[in-house]
């Protein structure tokens, strides 16, 4: 959780494959994965 | 800071498709054994099976297809340096897996005829009708998650294992780090199998961010480096694979010529598409690297898959494929790039290097009977040389299982050297303890990047000897590392197991002197294959002081 924002973040981006996994999981639909600029 | 575990029967690392195949053969053929799941994440999204799958590309169906013709096959693509009866084995129990998977519930679609959905592997068109593929829909992890629950398997969550014990030659047990309450927990285990997975934190991805590899990128080499050190021999580390995947994304890149994509070059030629004049015969996926490097340093690249042939039902079924199974995120891409399918080119280039036993060739040696040669230590999946992708991950994960129960049966726990426990609590906490020094992720960084620089293709000894120096002096680093909590204790543990790797695959790769499998072993300075003398393993193991010890060896029935 960051602090300033009140949102949960990867601590490392660059360990995240963008399944997808954690925003179909999540029972509040609070989770939205947004692919890095360098990506898309 | 430190706890034991009651002891297992069988504890099998890695909660992916073959963990989880293997503790359910464990308590299948073993109802009382005390089996245990070790898994990193959870076992319900761990491994690169996370979102599912949507299709098996190795399944042998009885009336389309035989073990023999996979066997051909697998062993064509290999160049010839595989164990044939692991292929076999794989094979066999092929059939058998599918029909346990559908009565879980995994959907294998059934065309009008009340036949299951096949098609052929494009790779192996050389081989006929002897690689069967087959369609698959459903949760997949989900239900493996669900029938690991229903047989009483015991699972320790969030806790990446630091390390495999032996005792002359036979498996003891295993140590894992409590990620959650920064605990060093013992498991005395009377077998361990290895299966977590491959080596996706090889080479560093193009973009500098998302991994173009379908594998799992908490697998950071673990299975090999954990069995290296447990005394388990490795053959084929010096096969340095690629995918090719959908540029930039982990997307699989060959997926739409399964669903009648045509590969084509910039000039909007299907290069190899026989009827227009291209004129290439395709052995395997090393021959369609090598014709795709030709193409790009030609000048005709960037290379893509065409759909704009496509009817609305091709393409509609191409867009479940790949934006329901195995990588949702994939529509955001699409998306992003404007890009629709049947309408517009789909860039795919080589992703950046990697290790792997499914995809690839390369990891742990094991037999028919997924052993190592440790005594109680097993193997499956992508840290097993199967080359037999999903299905060699059930099956070899269901042997190993059902081997693993049995020899635990006729086995008592041996103890545990409490000297090297305590060894190794203090090298997973030493990061910790640092006031100041390297990050890991730094450190990892930095690795990655002379693994594209000095050890990926093409090679030659000069590189490979500026790499062997320069991982010499970064091993000094490892006594620098700071890790600022747990979870960088564990990226620590990780870039260890990577620096593992990297040297093991520069000793084989040194070791080979010919060019085998396209771009996977290019050596510049022995650029042709030479079967008279290297038609053979180089095995890797832990020799004398803890150095890399390569030698060569025969493959078995060839």
């Amino acid at each position: 959780m960051k602090e300033q924002t009140a949102l949960a973040e990867a601590k490392y981006e660059v360990d995240c494959w963008y399944c997808g996994a954690c925003e179909m999981d999540c029972p509040t639909q609070a989770i939205d994965v947004k692919l890095p600029y360098l990506v898309a | 800071m430190f706890s034991t575990l009651k002891s297992a029967d069988v504890a099998v690392v890695g909660g992916g498709a073959a963990g989880c195949l293997a503790a359910i053969a464990a308590k299948d053929s073993c109802p009382d054994a005390e089996v245990v799941i070790v898994e990193k994440a959870s076992v319900r999204r761990g491994g690169s099976v996370a979102c599912g799958m949507d299709a098996i590309n190795v399944v042998v169906i009885p009336g389309l297809s035989t073990v023999e013709g996979l066997v051909r096959a697998q062993m064509s693509a290999a160049h010839g340096i595989l164990d044939p009866a692991v292929i076999r084995a794989v094979g066999e129990e092929s059939f058998s897996i599918l029909q346990d998977l559908e009565s879980w519930g995994v959907e294998f679609p059934h065309d009008k005829k009340g036949h299951y959905e096949t098609f052929h592997q494009w790779a192996a068109r050389d081989s006929g009708s002897a690689v069967t593929s087959i369609s698959m829909a459903g949760d997949l992890k989900g239900i493996l998650d669900r029938e690991v629950s229903r047989r009483g398997v015991r699972r320790v969550e969030h806790a990446p294992v630091t390390a495999v014990f032996s005792e002359a030659g036979e498996v003891t047990g295993l140590c894992a780090l409590d990620i959650r309450r920064g605990e060093l927990m013992v498991l005395p285990a009377r077998t361990v199998i290895l299966a977590a997975g491959s080596g996706a934190r090889f080479g560093l991805p193009e973009n500098g961010v998302l991994h173009a590899v379908f594998d799992c990128p908490a697998c950071a080499g673990d299975s090999y480096a954990l069995g290296f050190h447990a005394g388990a021999e490795l053959i084929n580390m010096e096969c340095v694979k690629r995918y090719i995947s959908v540029r930039y994304f982990n997307g699989p890149g060959l997926a739409p010529l399964s669903h009648g994509g045509r590969l084509v070059n910039s000039l909007g030629e299907a290069f190899l598409d026989r009827s227009s004049g291209g004129g290439l015969e395709l052995n395997n996926f090393m021959d369609l690297f090598s014709a795709m490097l030709r193409e790009m340093e030609a000048g005709r690249g960037p290379i893509y898959i065409d759909t704009g042939h496509f009817s609305e039902e091709m393409t509609a079924e191409l867009e479940r494929c790949f934006f329901t199974t195995e990588r949702p995120a994939f529509k955001k891409f699409f998306d992003a790039r404007g890009w629709k399918i049947g309408r517009d080119l789909i860039e795919i280039h080589l992703s950046e290097p990697v290790l792997c036993g499914g995809h690839g060739i390369n990891g742990l040696r094991v037999n028919a009977r997924a052993e190592t040669n440790v005594k109680g230590l097993y193997a499956a999946g992508d840290a097993a040389a199967n080359a037999t992708s999903l299905m060699g991950a059930f099956a070899l994960g269901r042997i190993a299982g059902r081997e693993a129960a049995r020899f635990a049966k006729k086995t008592g726990t041996k103890a545990m050297d409490s000297g090297r426990v305590q060894a190794e609590k203090e090298r997973v906490f030493a990061p910790l303890q640092r006031a100041e020094g390297i990050p890991p992720a730094l450190l990892e960084r930095k690795v990655r990047l002379m693994v594209n620089h000095y050890v990926d293709n093409p090679k030659s000894e000069g590189k490979l000897k500026t790499a062997q120096s320069r991982l010499s002096r970064l091993r000094e680093d490892l006594s620098r590392l700071k890790a600022e909590d747990l979870h960088d204790a564990m990226k620590a543990v990780e870039v260890q197991a990577i620096m593992d790797c990297t040297e093991i695959v520069v000793a084989a790769s040194l070791e080979r002197r010919e060019s085998r499998w396209g771009v996977y072993h290019r050596r510049v300075d022995f650029p042709d294959r030479n079967d008279g003398e290297w038609k053979k393993f180089v095995v890797v193991h832990k020799g004398e002081g803890g150095r890399i010890s390569v030698s060569t060896g025969p493959i078995p029935g060839g």
